[in-house]
């Protein structure tokens, strides 16, 4: 049974439709990443999943049974847009958010010092987070959204503003979490980055989700592969002239060549050996970055 | 339930902290100590200068006159005859009003040269010097016009209001300064609940915190740390006034002809004065704050403040205003309905319960309306706040305002 289930979710504002069908599942203890352009709903969809917003269509389901208000203290929420409270000590705000997720005063104050130790800022305890550094208050921000050890945690652009030091700390805690078995949604415009952190994505576009799975079952909508070869020599265009639906395209770096998927690229190689020198051979599988372009263009057009 | 005290106790303690609570309640309380004081040093003052006076003129006269003023007066000097004085000659003399008498058919002329016209208390040399002008006019003795004089007049009230003038003047202080920490108190807290949920928005907490919790559990802890906070308050500036009230009492024990002050204080506190003060102060700070909080959620930028400050202020300005034509007219008809009024009821209804002969009936009537106006506002209040904490951007037009209201 998937853990969280987004189902033909669908939000207005007045004349504008901001989620109009977006669909996915997230199994439990997956990392689940929400991808799309600005404004295609990403942020709608997350408030909808923490009940900040009530749908006006679809259904959430969490562990199968549709979420209600006695569930948010089971999640966990870090907004792209995130403040603290200025004059309040470091502690007791994370303290504060623990109980607010119905942890015990006892049960907030350790979770909040585990954490705090966990980001380095322990020493900033007593600290009114007004007074630390925007990177320090970041990280107590990131320890009140996970404090209460949520069974889900949504982190809207957890990266954006964080320095390489700071989002590497982040990425670690995300994994972490992963490792203990939270389910965890997260969007981001860091491609690179949520392929090494999402077990599964969903794709969403004008307020409708275009694909959803793993990055296994993403490429396989993508039909062509590309082949890496250098040199690229007369013999090497005539052999590729002779697959079907291959073509020469600019891979930035130099020549690169699409060809179908079904493509045997085995006896690709071994027809090119013998009439070329082939220095590099590569068979390179699209990236979430292509995939997602592809789609995004896909649904533009 | 358990959400709204973990908000409560949080801001509670995050208010507890702002500066704009710590003066509030220091700055009260001094504020208290000095209207308590000041009237009585001022008054003090004043009357001294008052009651000096220099006397010029033949001896004649000047005796006479400085035995029939002594006991009210303090006689500084008794000159011989002059001319106009000048300024400088009262001031020489530490006096503010030098009063010159010459010889007038079978009796005397008197001429009161003071520093300030703005305040030169004739009439009380007149009562004094009357049966002395009377004694000197008629031949009678002066211990005889003395008595002719002092016509008895018994004041008596026969309204079921207070018994004797020195009860109607406590009873109009009390209503006076009461009305004062009301209003201080409503204000104060109403905009630290609004400032606390303005901060929540710019701040960007507010989507944090309605992702954990219900928006009107937020709401609700927000309005109860302001009524925490508003109580401890009360008692900080009750007790300031207190301490400042002490000597006072002591030094005006027997006020009007000897009544005693227990007897006064009896008599001018009704009984339904401090219950039904206690219950107007929270039933307008209660209406105030949830209204202020639901228009704090409304505001993205502190600056859009401005442009609804105004609406803010306006009805308890207005309040205000009608309390204080309540203290001298606490039963004409407009201030009677007044009373009835949500918003301006708190204020206006506790002076008239306080020097007014209010039917307890128009009491509790007064109060059902306005509870049940706190609980539509409440009810709004929510409404508002549950869209507004989320809503960023161009400010929402009265009709989508209204519209939310409605549900």
């Amino acid at each position: 049974m998937d853990a969280l289930v987004a189902d033909g979710l669908r939000k207005e504002f007045g004349k504008v439709v901001a989620v109009r069908d977006v669909t996915f599942a997230v199994a439990p203890g997956q990392t689940l990443g929400l991808i799309g352009p600005n404004g295609a709903g990403k942020t709608t969809t997350m408030r909808m999943i923490l009940g900040v917003l009530v749908p006006d269509g679809g259904r959430i389901v969490w562990q199968g049974r549709v979420v209600d208000a006695s569930m948010r203290h089971r999640f966990g929420y870090l907004p792209e847009e995130r403040g603290l409270y200025g004059r309040m000590d470091v502690r007791e705000h994370v303290e504060y958010f623990a109980r607010l997720h119905g942890l015990g005063d006892r049960d907030a104050r350790r979770r909040a010092d585990e954490w705090l130790e966990r980001l380095d800022v322990a020493q900033y305890a007593a600290r009114p987070c007004g007074e630390l550094s925007k990177g320090n208050q970041q990280k107590v921000q990131i320890a009140c959204a996970a404090v209460h050890a949520p069974e889900l945690l949504v982190l809207d652009e957890p990266f954006s503003g964080l320095d390489p030091v700071n989002a590497e700390m982040l990425a670690g805690v995300v994994r972490e979490l992963h490792a203990r078995g939270t389910a965890l949604v997260l969007s981001s415009h860091q491609m690179w980055q949520l392929e090494q952190l999402c077990d599964c994505y969903c794709i969403v576009s004008g307020g409708e989700s275009r694909a959803t799975g793993t990055l296994q079952e993403l490429r396989r909508r993508i039909p062509v592969r590309v082949l890496r070869i250098d040199p690229v020599t007369d013999a090497v265009r005539s052999v590729l002239a002779g697959v079907a639906g291959a073509r020469a395209v600019d891979s930035g770096d130099g020549v690169a060549f699409e060809v179908p998927v079904e493509t045997d690229v085995g006896k690709l190689l071994r027809r090119l050996a013998p009439v070329a020198e082939i220095a590099r051979f590569e068979a390179l599988e699209p990236s979430l970055r292509e995939i997602y372009l592809a789609t995004v263009g896909e649904s533009v057009a | 339930m358990n959400d709204v005290w973990i908000v409560c106790v949080a801001e509670v303690r995050r208010r507890l902290r702002s500066r704009a609570y710590q003066i509030g309640v220091v700055v009260g309380m001094l504020g208290i100590a000095v209207m308590i004081r000041l009237p009585a040093m001022l008054q003090a003052r004043v009357a001294e200068d008052q009651t000096r006076i220099a006397i010029a003129g033949p001896p004649e006269l000047t005796a006479p006159v400085a035995s029939a003023l002594r006991g009210t007066y303090t006689i500084v000097a008794v000159l011989g005859p002059r001319g106009r004085p000048t300024v400088q000659t009262l001031h020489r003399l530490h006096v503010t009003r030098l009063l010159a008498l010459a010889p007038a058919r079978r009796s005397f002329a008197a001429t009161l040269y003071v520093s300030s016209t703005q305040n030169p208390n004739v009439a009380s040399l007149q009562r004094d010097l009357g049966p002395l002008n009377l004694a000197l006019t008629s031949n009678f003795p002066l211990e005889t016009t003395r008595r002719l004089l002092a016509v008895p007049i018994a004041v008596v009230g026969v309204g079921d209001t207070f018994a004797t003038p020195a009860s109607a003047t406590v009873a109009h202080a009390l209503a006076f300064g009461l009305l004062f920490v009301l209003y201080l108190v409503v204000i104060l807290n109403s905009q630290l609940t609004l400032n606390s949920v303005i901060e929540e928005k710019t701040n960007r907490i507010a989507e944090l915190l309605v992702a954990a919790i219900d928006p009107l559990a937020l709401l609700y802890g927000k309005i109860g740390a302001g009524t925490v906070l508003a109580t401890v308050q009360l008692v900080a500036w009750l007790l300031a006034a207190m301490l400042s009230g002490v000597g006072l009492a002591e030094g005006s024990a027997m006020i009007h002809g000897g009544a005693a002050l227990g007897g006064v204080l009896h008599d001018a506190i009704k009984p339904l004065v401090i219950p039904g003060f206690l219950f107007l102060l929270f039933l307008g700070l209660l209406q105030f704050s949830t209204m202020y909080a639901a228009i704090g959620s409304l505001v993205s930028r502190p600056e859009e403040l401005g442009s609804i400050a105004s609406a803010l202020i306006l009805p308890i300005f207005v309040a205000f205003v009608t309390a204080f034509v309540a203290l001298d007219a606490p039963d004409t008809p407009f201030v009677v309905v007044a009373s009835f009024v949500p918003l301006i009821a708190p204020f206006v209804m506790f002076v008239r319960i306080a020097v007014g002969a209010t039917p307890l009936w128009q009491f509790l009537l007064s109060g059902t309306i306005n509870l049940a106006f706190l609980a539509f506002v409440a009810i709004a209040a929510g409404r508002l706040y549950r869209v507004g904490m989320l809503l960023y951007g161009r400010p929402p037009s009265l009709r989508q305002i209204w519209s939310t209201i409605r549900g």
